[in-house]
């Protein structure tokens, strides 16, 4: 159970005041009645002796006789005793309780003890019976010298009396014993609030700076040790709360660097329960619990990782690098760099870092079937180069029916090869952003006719018409020269490539928002619906022998579209099998 | 190079080979030699025709429209009809992985290109010759795949 200060204090401020004052009466109260008693003695005494010496000076005067009962009565009125005098032969001579009467026939007092004791010396005393008055009576006596020899005066008090006066004496202390122990505890609540104040005011305080409220201060202005802890208080909670913000604004940076990276990181105990986890990861493994506290394997649910965590816990591996593959909602590849936290050579947590990679790795695979593409376009014609060469060398020559087809063959193939290497040598400049492109603002009527005149001939050899559909007084267009030749004949290039005899092919051209739009029809053959999204591809192909009979290279179109990005325009394309294919793109105006 | 015989001329080879420049060459090389083939110039093709028929040698290209070559080679060695029938793999694909690819899918000789004409025309006059003596066809078979393995 718990008990307060204040309570405590006043509780042990009662005792202490109780335990002190009933000390105080037990050792005062066995003297009191004594004292008492005592006291009324020695005041019954002197008034004894006081009275002898009255009644003796009364003798000298020898003008009257003695009255001993009148004088009995008066001395007894005046101290409020019983007074009795007695003659030398024991004879009561007179007595304030009794009368005339009764003093004729009242019991001889000499043999009384006090009397005899008065009568031996000069002084008696004596606690007894009283016969006469029927009471218990303490009695003192002393002799005084009467014409006839000695008599006795004595005094009584009742005992009953004294006891009285003993109860009244102890009533008073019991009293002011309670006055006091009252106002003792009255003076104890006072003194216990008075120092339990300021210390429950500090606990207040205190428990506010532990729920992070740091603007309550303690009261200081006393100079004690009170005052000293207040003071300290103050002191504290200054420095904590500088303290917790400047960890708050460390918190605040890291989480800011955290959650704007790229990379998904998770930060772990010793123990391989989660501290950190960024968003980023959190977005990766598709994670929607709160996962601090928990184990990695609860929350990413990858054995691989958790694996890489239990290893480098174990090991204490400087940096541990893996690649892990995660399905879900696609398949990803993640590179994961791991390292302990170490602090005094004791390890502290695990850092991981996940690299998404799959869109290098999907990068790295399209360059290896690059290389592989590259490799075989290279091969084929090379390898009918050499195959005719050898023919020839090994007799063909004399076959004058084949000989000239032969070399009319490594001829083309040659043509190929050149063809192919001008086309790879274009590509990897522009991939790699070597190519340098000067930027004019140019007339594209005079680009588009410019075009037209190079693949004129081509035309005219399959009797094919080029159409310019193109109004005279197009706004310019931000393009380079060379480059915007290279799309046009290109494209013009396929057209008449893929367009039967006699057709026709159409260049019409128009300006809108911000771009002109160039569009090259043709009537040819057409491309398949799942053949469109890929014709930009390298050497990707609708009819692969057809291409290579008519000389294409198969990156045409990959250089089209290059080109035509690097200008900042778009190409597309829309055809329909058997009815022929329109190729557009878009260079942005000037 | 090798004698012409009269033999020669009754094995069946074809030629699967979408570079008609090359499929020309090699057609032309074969009949130089005395023997006859058959040109076909896409995968579809090539395995229309090896239902139907069963063919001596079939000099095969990998990259091919349709169905690319090793499936072709593959369909031939799982034919218990065709079990006879060599194969001779010719293509542009020479990355080792290729070879062994090649040796798996049942080829017996693999060649990348840039081929020799004699070597191609020295492995066919030898797989003919094999025929010709009726050599039990597994244990050369068994050689030919270690060479190519190689």
């Amino acid at each position: 159970m718990r008990i307060k200060l204040y309570w405590k204090l006043t509780f042990i401020f009662c005792i202490i005041v109780a335990l002190a004052i009933a000390a105080g009466y037990a050792y005062l109260a066995p003297h009191l009645k004594s004292y008492v008693e005592n006291g009324v003695a020695s005041n019954i005494k002197r008034q004894l002796f006081l009275s002898k010496d009255l009644l003796e000076a009364l003798q000298k005067d020898k003008t009257a006789p003695i009255d001993f009962q009148a004088s009995a009565a008066r001395i007894g009125d005046i101290l409020g005793l019983r007074a009795t005098i007695i003659a030398s032969d024991g004879k009561v001579l007179g007595d304030t309780d009794l009368t005339g009467d009764q003093l004729l026939v009242v019991e001889n007092h000499a043999g009384r003890p006090e009397v005899k004791a008065a009568r031996a010396g000069d002084f008696g005393v004596s606690k007894r019976f009283s016969s006469t008055v029927k009471k218990e009576m303490l009695y003192m006596a002393v002799p005084f010298s009467l014409d006839s020899g000695r008599g006795v005066l004595r005094l009584s008090v009742p005992l009953y009396d004294i006891g009285l006066l003993q109860e009244k004496v102890r009533n008073v202390v019991v009293v002011s014993v309670v006055g006091i122990l009252l106002f003792s505890l009255g003076l104890t609540v006072f003194v216990s609030v008075f120092i339990s104040r300021p210390l429950t005011e500090m606990s207040l305080i205190a428990k506010a700076m532990a729920q992070g409220d740091f603007s309550k201060k303690a009261y200081t202005r006393s100079q004690d040790e009170i005052g000293d802890l207040a003071r300290a208080l103050n002191t504290m909670s200054e420095d904590i709360r500088g303290k917790i913000e400047s960890i708050n604004s460390g918190k605040t940076k890291l989480d800011l660097v955290l959650s704007s990276m790229f990379e998904g990181v998770i930060v772990t105990d010793a123990h391989e329960n989660i501290i950190i986890m960024n968003p980023s990861l959190r977005k990766l493994f598709l994670i929607d619990m709160d996962p601090e506290g928990k184990r990695p394997l609860e929350v990413i649910r990858n054995n691989a990782v958790d694996d890489m965590i239990g290893k480098i816990v174990k090991e204490k591996q400087q940096l541990a690098t893996e690649e892990i593959v995660i399905n879900i909602p696609e398949e990803r590849i993640l590179k994961v760099n791991g390292v302990p936290i170490m602090s005094n050579n004791r390890l502290e947590g695990v850092i991981l870092v996940f690299h998404d990679i799959t869109e290098l790795r999907h990068l790295e695979k399209i360059r290896q079937d690059f290389v592989a593409n590259v490799s075989h376009e290279l091969r084929t014609p090379v390898s009918s180069i050499k195959g005719y060469a050898e023919t020839l060398l090994d007799g063909a020559l004399e076959d004058k029916v084949n000989a000239k087809e032969f070399v009319n063959i490594i001829y083309q193939d040659s043509n190929r090869l050149v063809s192919l290497i001008n086309d790879l040598l274009d590509l990897s400049k522009i991939e790699s952003g070597k190519l340098k492109m000067s930027f004019a603002s140019l007339d594209p009527v005079l680009l588009i006719k410019k075009g037209v005149t190079v693949i004129n001939n081509q035309a005219q050899a399959k009797s094919i018409s080029l159409e310019v559909n193109i109004s005279q007084d197009l706004p310019k267009i931000k393009a380079d020269e060379t480059r915007f030749a290279q799309v046009m004949i290109n494209l013009l290039d396929n057209a008449i490539k893929y367009s039967s005899e006699g057709a026709a092919v159409i260049i019409s051209a128009k300006a809108a928002d911000g771009v002109l739009q160039i569009d090259i029809s043709d009537s040819g053959m057409g491309i398949s619906e799942e053949d469109i999204p890929r014709i930009f591809e390298r050497f990707y192909r609708v009819d692969k022998a057809r291409s290579r009979e008519l000389g294409g290279t198969g990156l045409g179109l990959s250089i089209v579209k290059h080109i035509v990005s690097a200008h900042g325009g778009q190409v597309w394309v829309k055809s329909e099998l058997g009815r022929g294919s329109t190729f557009s793109f878009t260079i942005p105006l000037a | 190079m090798m004698n012409t015989t009269v033999e020669k001329k009754y094995k069946k080879i074809m030629v699967v080979e979408d570079d008609r420049g090359i499929n020309r060459l090699i057609s032309y090389n074969l009949s130089k030699n005395g023997l006859t083939s058959e040109c076909v110039y896409d995968g579809l093709a090539a395995q229309e025709k090896l239902a139907r028929e069963v063919f001596d040698v079939v000099l095969l290209d990998v990259m091919l429209p349709g169905v690319d070559g090793f499936h072709i080679c593959k369909s031939i060695k799982d034919n218990p009809a065709a079990f006879k029938t060599f194969v001779v793999m010719l293509t542009a694909k020479a990355e080792p992985q290729d070879k062994i690819y090649g040796s798996l899918v049942g080829a017996d000789y693999y060649l990348t290109k840039p081929f020799s004409v004699a070597r191609l025309m020295e492995i066919v006059n030898e797989l003919i010759d094999m025929r010709d003596k009726e050599y039990s066809v597994d244990t050369p078979v068994l050689n030919k795949k270690q060479e190519c393995a190689r």
